[in-house]
């Protein structure tokens, strides 16, 4: 069993917390993208704007910035995703296990107790 | 992995072929928890409830030959048999392999369906509600595009 950073893992659920940062990983996602084309589609957020989501994803370990010259590229990490995606996976396996185990008591319980 | 547009992490539904305050019951009555909280093979030694807004509960689950591992939490909504939400809160972090620690919310809600209870779980694994309020916009075509990577 891998043991996940605690810490590691708000800060990526609190990355991806925000519309914006959900929709640039998306974008990264596809292929590396220099900062001025990422800024483009968002016409309602200025390039400072997304440089700061980059900090927040960048500081999140969800990518990085590679200078090129005077162009920024932006890179996908996919670790942190998938350690994300581990959370709610268990999570959904410990409920349903939850689940089954109420219908097993109700269906047990219920015809002594039904009027 | 589900994730709903409402931007809620992990959302499970179920419906079970019984009426919605005896649903509820089983969710919040020490002698019902008692009787099916605890995952086949296990036990649930303890189970303490103060069901009001604000007020804890605690619930024990031991398998043989191993501790007792206990979860706690808060009340924060407290509607029968419409609705309950609480904090969550493994006080040890070594039952699942992924961070159980931290407080995370749960909402529980219980619909009344033709069938019987429909019953809507969320489960949110973000560090505060104040983050779990913040986003509008769905995961679910997030988690679509970046799907491959999480392979």
């Amino acid at each position: 069993m891998v043991k996940y950073s605690e810490e590691a893992l708000n800060r990526t659920f609190s990355a991806l917390a925000n519309p914006t940062r959900r929709a640039i990983l998306a974008r990264i996602a596809k292929e590396d993208i220099t900062v001025t084309d990422l800024a483009e589609p968002f016409d309602e957020h200025s390039l400072p704007a997304i440089s700061r989501h980059l900090r927040v994803l960048e500081k999140a370990g969800l990518l990085v910035q590679e200078k090129d010259g005077r162009i920024r590229r932006c890179r996908l990490v996919a670790e942190p995703l998938k350690m994300a995606s581990d959370w709610v996976g268990q999570y959904q396996q410990f409920w349903e296990g939850q689940f089954d185990a109420l219908a097993e008591f109700l269906q047990e319980t219920l015809p002594e107790d039904e009027e | 992995m589900i994730i709903d547009k409402s931007g809620t992490i992990l959302e499970i539904n179920r419906v079970f072929p019984a009426p919605r305050t005896k649903v509820f019951a089983a969710w919040t009555e020490p002698e019902y928890l008692k009787k099916w909280w605890a995952p086949k093979g296990a036990t649930t030694p303890l189970v303490e409830v103060d069901l009001r807004v604000g007020g804890r509960y605690r619930f024990g689950m031991k398998f043989p030959d191993m501790e007792t591992f206990y979860v706690s939490g808060e009340y924060r909504e407290v509607s029968p048999p419409e609705c309950i939400a609480f904090t969550w809160q493994w006080e040890k972090n070594d039952v699942m392999s992924v961070p159980t620690d931290k407080i995370t919310q749960v909402r529980i809600e219980f619909h009344e369906k033709s069938e019987g209870t429909e019953v809507i779980l969320r489960h949110e694994g973000f560090p505060d509600r104040e983050t779990c309020e913040n986003h509008h916009q769905g995961w679910s075509d997030f988690f679509e595009k970046v799907t491959d990577l999480l392979q």
